[in-house]
């Protein structure tokens, strides 16, 4: 039984974790946070049921789809935002991007709510699970594109932000907003990139969960949550860290749901979040403090 | 608490009540002529006004952000309902009773709010509040669950109980905001905005932070209970998903939209965004992109919201507005706090 | 204390004003229309429940007006939209009945808003027909003006208590979330269950929110149940399906009635063979796709063409046709008095889709409900339809 408690625990922790990177880009980066993130991960899976269910296309077509109305999202929150995003309104940002949150939920339901009420998106891959250890471990292929797909993505912003002269850019203008613009980094560039590049994540994360579970226009704010929570877990400001926590929240859930209640299983990421907010200010992993007086 | 009582009492002195209660009379005068479907709307108004006074005592003056008043909310309404439920204690006592727990667990949140700002805050708080719902739908012994629970409504000289909670709602309300008003007028509400706008530099100043943020939370929390109790009464029924964190964003988008930071904002942002509400109830779905755009739109373009124009229409009267820092939206001034002000 | 004083002199002086005025002989009769109110989510997660619910009596009302109306008068449906909020729907209620002043109420679609609602509606003596909302609470105890055309959630535990007894199950599993809904259904069943002897072998709860149903699979599979009740949502209840069917549980699956067909269901599973032991239970003994719907659905997606035809959509028309059908008995003289007379005396009604004869006897009209399950070729097959023994 915890064999396959942890493979599924796993599983769905990658995906917070991959909500986490969300967050994370976009505090790094911008020391802002995106409440509509969760809501363009469900966006990020209703584009890919209508490339994949209404048109037809095959999942390969939907990826690239997805990403780029994530992209047209992204730089149109980041226009309408822009006046916004500097450290004096951090709290002013945080309400409009509530009010994104509204904005990008009411369209999906404008588009797609009259449709039904709960969509499946057919699997990426389709085939028999991989059974491990005689039964021990059940992994089914969804669960190992979707943990595939995290992983990767996980490398590949690690590699940007060691590697790219805009990671590069976006980490001295997380660390220090004013010096890098007198060093002459363009900042705007640097914070439109950071928010399309969280919601860019999170879209795909969308399009990585929806075969897994049914969509819905509400689905969003609840993954945010998580992937909140994992980003918080893991320090706000680590990749690594983002992911760990991911998992970490996807695990506990999920055990404490077979070993002690699965009525407990709600309460368990809320526990977390304050245990870690309170007790662990810097995350599991380090990271900048964020403590104030 | 003798520098608030001094204050109302000065306040007493100083006249600066007797708009508030003639506008008050007005209301009641207004409310007693309308229809049952209109004045549940204007005691809804009522109510909310009261809520978001307090909230804004938090989040205009005092710059914390809480997710968790929905939650103190729900908990006042709760404990009002419940109380004359489960022990048959008159709706007074049940009231009282609610107000004074959920100040004090609304001050219990000042713990995280010692260690934490910003966004942490907010998700703490929002971690709060969903296990406050979580502990609403499944501690069914003595919550009723999710299925909710009638609770008694009032009756007083006679009236109808829409009419009766109409009356006692505007009384409290107008008592609570002359209240709230005084504080934030006085030297606490100078504090709670030196917090809000540098508390580095309010604390070498010898402002007592701690106290202060204490007071803050304390004072909200007690307006979120009191306007608990009155909406258990209004509602007639009890049910966690009046508590939820949809109505949470609700009062953010009142709080914002009246102007925060401003006592008449209180007031003007629950009749605005209810007005609204009615008007879209038969709108085929722009419900939520109207208001999504109505919080982006204010944000960005009227970040004080719509009390200072009132108060500019009105012959130049002073502005209660507190003037010094802008915090939503707003490119800040030579008056500004610092940059660092507002994150770290 | 002068504050007060003034306030109680006021009140004094305006209740006098306050007393409702009698415009109309009959509130929303005139010689040619009636003029009938409905209320539910428009909008918002829940639309389903009441905005398709409102498109099959709408659907209706038109068909009735086409043939010349009621009496000579034709029906007018207003819309409200409650978001499911208790405080929306009692907002939704007294809009209804004092400012479009409408003749009777059809509606109502979450149960808590009914409740919280209920209070007026009680007051108000509005006749009010509950064409969606389950919960037992807004019906029983009997209320002169409250009728419910919908299976009430005792009803509906108690029958599918029955079932699993005629199918000699001895231990059985539930798996429920926990809000409104579901612990409404949750609080009927256990009883009914301990009734027919059924021993509750786990009692799992599975949110909207989950994304998986591992655990819960893994419990209800290590509880030795012979079969599982689910009080879910589409939603998480083809979650824990996947789930069944990944880790190779089988076992006799039960739905309710917010998964009435049992096609679009395994659409929405999307595992072969997932729902093959899934039999759900409806207040329609015919599923969308039969040939007795067929004349329906045409109509309903005339009139509504941008919303998907559902099930919901039947419930509808089984209000509207018990409205009609009282409204006539009513005849051209009619009241509110004379309508709730006839709804009253509503006896073996004969209703398009709904599993029995209606009896309003008790205020509670549908006393039957059908079992559908879908046949390997994918169509639904109604198995049964039953009725309290």
């Amino acid at each position: 039984m915890l064999s396959v408690l942890l493979a599924s625990g796993v599983a769905n922790g990658l995906l917070y974790g991959l909500v986490a990177l969300g967050v994370v880009v976009l505090a790094k980066a911008a020391n802002a946070f995106n409440f509509s993130q969760g809501d363009v991960m469900a966006l990020g899976g209703f584009v890919s049921y209508a490339v994949i269910v209404t048109m037809g296309y095959g999942s390969v077509a939907a990826l690239p789809i997805v990403v780029i109305v994530a992209l047209f999202v992204g730089v149109l929150s980041y226009l309408l935002l822009r006046p916004l995003m500097d450290a004096q309104h951090a709290v002013a940002l945080l309400t409009a991007t509530i009010g994104l949150s509204f904005l990008v939920k009411g369209t999906i339901r404008l588009i797609w709510g009259r449709q039904g009420d709960y969509f499946a998106v057919p699997p990426l891959v389709s085939g028999p699970p991989i059974i491990l250890f005689d039964g021990a471990v059940i992994i089914p292929l969804q669960h190992l594109v979707m943990s595939g797909g995290a992983v990767l993505m996980l490398a590949l912003f690690a590699l940007f932000f060691r590697f790219t002269r805009l990671g590069l850019f976006m980490r001295s203008v997380a660390d220090n907003p004013r010096a890098a613009r007198i060093v002459g980094i363009p900042t705007e560039l640097v914070l439109c990139s950071a928010m399309v590049l969280s919601l860019v994540v999170s879209a795909v994360a969308g399009f990585l969960l929806a075969p897994a579970t049914l969509i819905f226009p509400d689905m969003g704010f609840s993954l945010f949550l998580k992937g909140f929570a994992a980003a918080i877990i893991g320090g706000m400001m680590s990749l690594p860290g983002a992911v760990i926590g991911g998992v970490l929240l996807g695990v506990t859930e999920v055990l404490v749901s077979g070993y002690i209640s699965s009525t407990a299983q709600e309460l368990s990421a809320f526990v977390l979040i304050f245990v870690a907010l309170i007790f662990f200010p810097r995350g599991l992993f380090g990271g900048r403090s964020s403590r104030s007086v | 608490m003798a520098v608030p009582v001094q204050s109302i009492r000065s306040a007493w002195r100083s006249g600066s009540w007797v708009y508030p209660v003639a506008i008050a009379v007005v209301v009641a005068l207004i409310g007693m002529t309308l229809n049952p479907y209109l004045l549940f709307l204007l005691t809804r108004v009522v109510i909310f006004s009261m809520l978001v006074a307090g909230l804004n005592v938090l989040m205009g003056y005092s710059g914390l952000l809480s997710f968790a008043h929905a939650a103190l909310f729900g908990i006042g309404a709760y404990v009002t309902g419940l109380m004359q439920v489960h022990l048959g204690v008159p709706y007074p006592v049940a009231l009282l009773t609610a107000t004074v727990g959920v100040t004090g667990a609304g001050t219990l949140l000042v713990l995280p709010a010692l260690r934490l700002s910003g966004i942490h805050l907010a998700i703490a708080t929002l971690a709060v509040a969903q296990a406050v719902h979580w502990v609403l739908i499944n501690w069914s012994a003595v919550t009723f669950g999710a299925g909710g629970f009638r609770a008694p409504s009032i009756a007083i000289f006679g009236l109808n109980a829409t009419q009766s909670i109409f009356l006692t709602s505007l009384v409290l309300t107008t008592i609570g905001y002359l209240m709230v008003r005084q504080l934030v007028r006085t030297s606490f509400g100078r504090k709670f905005v030196a917090i809000r706008d540098n508390s580095v530099a309010a604390a070498a100043n010898g402002v007592n932070v701690t106290a202060t943020k204490t007071i803050a939370f304390a004072l909200s929390a007690g307006c979120a209970g009191l306007a608990g109790g009155l909406y258990s009464a209004l509602l007639g029924f009890v049910a966690p998903e009046s508590f939820n964190l949809e109505q949470m964003i609700l009062m953010k988008v009142m709080a914002v939209v009246g102007g925060l930071g401003t006592m008449l904002g209180s007031m003007i942002g629950p009749a605005l965004v209810i007005f609204l509400q009615e008007q879209l109830r038969d709108s085929q779905g722009w419900l939520e992109i109207i208001f999504g755009a109505v919080l982006i739109g204010f944000v960005l373009f009227l970040p004080k919201g719509i009390a200072p124009l009132i108060y500019r229409v009105l012959a130049g009267k002073r502005t209660e507005t507190v003037e010094t820092g802008p915090r939503t939206g707003q490119k800040v001034g030579l008056s500004a706090p610092t940059d660092r002000a507002v994150e770290n | 204390m002068k504050l007060f004083s003034q306030i109680v002199g006021v009140m004094l002086m305006t209740t006098a004003l306050a007393v409702p005025a009698f415009a109309q002989d009959v509130q929303g009769v005139s010689d040619t229309s009636i003029k009938i109110g409905t209320f539910g989510p428009i909008t918002g997660a829940n639309y389903a429940f009441g905005r398709l619910t409102m498109n099959g009596l709408e659907t209706l009302f038109a068909d009735v007006n086409a043939a010349g109306g009621v009496n000579g008068r034709t029906l007018e449906l207003v819309r409200v939209d409650d978001q499911c909020d208790p405080a929306g729907a009692i907002a939704a209620v007294r809009k209804l009945i004092f400012d479009d002043q409408v003749f009777a109420i059809i509606g109502g679609s979450c149960s808590n808003g009914v409740m919280a609602a209920k209070e007026d509606i009680e007051q108000s003596g509005i006749p009010f027909v509950n064409f969606a909302a389950a919960s037992n609470n807004i019906s029983a105890p009997e209320i002169e003006n409250i009728f419910t055309s919908m299976l009430t959630s005792n009803l509906e535990s108690a029958l599918q208590a029955q079932y699993l007894s005629d199918l000699g199950v001895k231990r059985v599993a539930v798996v429920a979330q926990h809000d409104a809904w579901g612990s409404d259904r949750h609080k009927t069943l256990l009883p009914a269950l301990a009734e027919k002897g059924i021993e509750v072998a786990v009692d799992e709860e599975l949110s909207m929110e989950a994304n998986d149903a591992t655990a819960q699979v893994l419990r209800v599979q290590g509880s030795g149940a012979e079969a599982v009740v689910l009080l879910s949502y589409p939603k998480p209840a083809s979650i824990f399906l996947r789930d069944a069917a990944r880790l190779g549980f089988t076992s006799s699956f039960i739905g309710t009635s917010v998964i009435p067909d049992p096609v679009a269901f395994d659409e929405q599973v999307a595992v072969p063979g997932a729902t093959d032991n899934f039999v759900t239970i409806s207040p329609s003994r015919y599923a969308l796709d039969s040939a007795e719907a067929a004349e329906w659905l045409e109509k309903l997606t005339t009139k509504f063409p941008d919303d998907e035809p559902h099930t919901y959509n039947l419930y509808g028309i089984t209000a509207g046709q018990l409205t009609v059908a009282a409204l006539e008995q009513a005849g051209a003289d009619l009241t509110q008095a004379s309508f709730i007379a006839a709804l009253e005396a509503t006896s073996g009604l004969e209703t398009t889709f709904a599993p029995g004869p209606l009896n309003c006897e008790t205020h509670q009209c549908l006393q039957a409900a059908a079992w559908i399950k879908r046949t390997p070729e994918g169509k639904t097959e109604v198995v049964g339809l039953s009725t309290l023994d």
